[in-house]
């Protein structure tokens, strides 16, 4: 009987070594993006801009999103700016394309001009979303293809077991040479990214705290995005979140846009 | 008087908003900025070109799917004494169903692709008191108008009338450094602003339509428009004590269409009009020649480069042919206009450079407008300039004694 109990915890755990050392960090990757946050997702967005001096900036933002195209891999998403006075009912439309190599589609909409514009898709991704530390790319959803993952192991912070998986892109292009992100095993949110420059030295550190769960869905409520090299930091807290809400794919159009309000 | 009994009366119907406002927040949103603009002119005799202090106020409230929208100005202008006071910019109702949408009243219609230049643009008039030298949308003047929308997801129809008429203001008085009339005359150049006039009657009344699609990788648009030039032709006529200078407005039409397509970093922009009798001015020496239109072909080509480290390069290249051309007519038989903006944001977008050029190939005449943008506070913004016109002939080349240097603030609520 302790034998074949004995035989039984042994190859159980042969297995699931043998599953975790199976997995690759592309696997890893993948679980990531396709972490459950719903079909529809709406939400404020309060974004601190802090120099090295210590002089804050503020940006409020409401945004919403939804999943669309086969399998749901794609994503509309609309954002309005709240704050400061200037920008306030300024609005992004992006529809974003997982397939690698395709351009997102971006409208701006300038209140001021009374005026939308059709902006370039694939430019903006490198670029720094409102002068902020995260960009545009950071902000949107990131094709796991995009990049070559690495799993360089486990280590334990906070108390969570998290894998560190090294992703470097495969354009080079983009801003960053190299990431290594922490990633929750029981979540599955990367609590600690840190990007490297193109001379391998660190870039740019993402923290991401207030992790909980919202109408069923893991999501962290604060992140915090700072340039090591400037001393820039952007503090990016998410309020009033909601996921599967009732939006329909067909407002995420021009005329929804122009509108100001969702 | 007038003025400060309307001036008093909005702030009155601000104070009541207000009121309701912070009772009821989600029924109304104030906004707005306050902003003071001062220009010299760089060269001799380096007087004020421009001094006026202005607050804007927008309200508007939004129940379901109706909402209200009212922006006005009040302003003070230490030169041009006659605008000086309080102007209803837009006051507009909007509805928006699943499918179809109105919006009546005073508003800005802006059509097309184009930046700067209007070529299927033609609803909305312009303010030229300073000709170019002031922002864009302080430029576009709102019409009164009905729209009618009809959309889905990546498609919009739009039908528009326009029962009221709304020519360009120009800058025709004396005291305006940007003054369109001539001076030196012997005799005393008088402005009749009201001679040309259409009269408001049902028969005068613009409509069009404009039918527009957004989709994966282009967004393209047709137009058309039965409307009035609303550049009118100036005629000249003297008497013995003086000449008086009126504006006459003519009826025209369009069709045309725009496009944008985006490619990796670039955004192409095209756009189209095939004007029908359009009104052109004629030579100084061609006055007694009985006014006619003719067709004309107007098209623009442009190219947007969103440049890595928040560069923007927006180049455009624009033509006007004249059909049956007649060598009496003003503007030449291919009149064409270079465009060229540059923008560069520095400090995580606190700072910002740029420089719009207009370039007439014709003439080889210029105007460049370079600013400096920094932003103190998230409410207040430090502006500075410099506007420089040269060349020969043409338009630029009338104001090349108006390059000025100017600074501007604002804080916006």
């Amino acid at each position: 009987m302790n034998t074949t109990i004995r035989t039984i915890a042994a190859a159980a755990f042969m297995t699931l070594a043998t599953a975790a050392f199976a997995q690759t960090g592309r696997d890893i990757a993948l679980k990531v993006k396709d972490r459950p946050d719903g079909d529809t997702r709406q939400s404020e967005m309060v974004m601190k801009l802090i120099n090295k001096r210590g002089s804050v900036r503020e940006r409020k933002l409401i945004s919403y999103s939804i999943d669309v195209g086969k399998d749901k891999k794609d994503r509309k998403s609309i954002m309005f700016f709240l704050y400061p006075g200037d920008v306030k009912g300024t609005g992004f439309l992006t529809w974003d394309y997982d397939q690698t190599g395709k351009d997102d589609d971006k409208w701006l909409y300038l209140p001021a001009m009374k005026k939308t514009r059709r902006i370039s898709g694939s430019s903006a991704k490198t670029d720094y979303f409102m002068g902020s530390d995260f960009t545009y790319d950071d902000m949107g959803s990131r094709n796991v293809d995009e990049d070559t993952h690495k799993l360089l192991g486990e280590e334990t912070i906070d108390g969570h077991t998290c894998w560190k998986l090294e992703s470097t892109p495969k354009d080079s292009r983009d801003i960053f040479s190299r990431k290594v992100s922490w990633v929750r095993q029981d979540c599955l949110i990367p609590i600690k990214v840190e990007y490297y420059d193109k001379m391998n030295k660190l870039h740019r550190k993402l923290t991401m705290s207030g992790i909980k769960q919202v109408d069923g869905f893991w999501m962290a409520s604060q992140m915090q995005m700072t340039n090591v090299q400037t001393g820039h930091q952007t503090l990016l807290e998410i309020n009033n979140p909601k996921y599967n809400t009732s939006l329909n794919e067909a407002k995420f159009n021009v005329t929804t846009l122009e509108k100001g309000s969702f | 008087m007038k003025n400060h009994t309307t001036i008093l009366l909005f702030t009155l119907l601000c104070a009541v908003v207000s009121a309701h406002a912070q009772t009821d927040e989600a029924s109304f949103r104030i906004r707005g900025f306050v902003d003071t603009y001062h220009a010299v002119r760089s060269g001799e005799p380096n007087n004020l070109m421009s001094s006026r202090t202005r607050v804007r106020g927008e309200i508007s409230r939004e129940v379901g799917d109706a909402s209200m929208f009212v922006s006005f100005n009040t302003t003070y202008n230490a030169l041009l004494k006659d605008r000086t006071g309080f102007d209803l910019r837009e006051a507009y109702l909007d509805y928006h169903a699943r499918h179809w949408g109105l919006r009546a009243g005073r508003q800005l219609v802006i059509w097309g692709a184009a930046d700067g230049v209007r070529i299927t643009d033609l609803v909305s008039p312009m303010d030229m008191t300073e000709f170019l030298a002031q922002d864009y949308d302080d430029i576009r003047m709102p019409v009164n108008a009905l729209r009618l929308f009809f959309y889905n997801e990546k498609m919009k129809f739009e039908a528009i009338a326009l029962p009221t008429f709304q020519g360009y203001v120009l800058p025709v008085t004396a005291s305006n450094p940007w003054n369109i009339l001539p001076v030196g005359s012997p005799l005393p150049v008088v402005w009749d602003g009201k001679a040309g006039q259409p009269a408001f009657r049902l028969s005068n009344m613009e409509y069009g339509g404009r039918l527009s699609f957004t989709l994966p990788g282009i967004d393209f648009a047709v137009a058309g428009l039965y409307t009035w030039n609303k550049m009118p032709v100036l005629r000249y006529k003297p008497t013995m004590t003086q000449i008086t200078v009126s504006p006459h407005y003519y009826r025209m039409g369009f069709i045309g269409g725009d496009f944008s397509k985006p490619l990796g970093q670039f955004v192409l922009r095209g756009e189209a009009a095939y004007n029908i009798d359009k009104h052109f001015n004629y030579t100084t020496e061609a006055m007694a020649i009985p006014q006619k239109g003719f067709h004309s072909l107007n098209w623009l080509a442009g190219i947007d480069w969103y440049a890595p480290h928040e560069w923007v390069v927006s180049a455009q290249l624009s033509s006007e042919s004249i059909f049956g051309y007649e060598d009496f007519i003003a503007q030449p038989r291919n009149a064409s206009l270079i465009t060229l903006n540059i923008s560069k944001k520095l400090l995580n977008g606190n700072l910002q450079l740029s420089d719009f050029t207009y370039f007439d190939a014709n003439n080889s005449g210029w105007f460049s407008r370079f600013a400096v943008d920094y932003a103190l506070t998230d409410q207040i913004r430090l502006m500075a300039g410099y506007d420089w016109f040269g060349g020969d002939k043409g338009i630029f080349a009338t104001y090349k004694n108006n390059s000025e240097v100017w600074i501007k603030a604002k804080y916006s609520f």
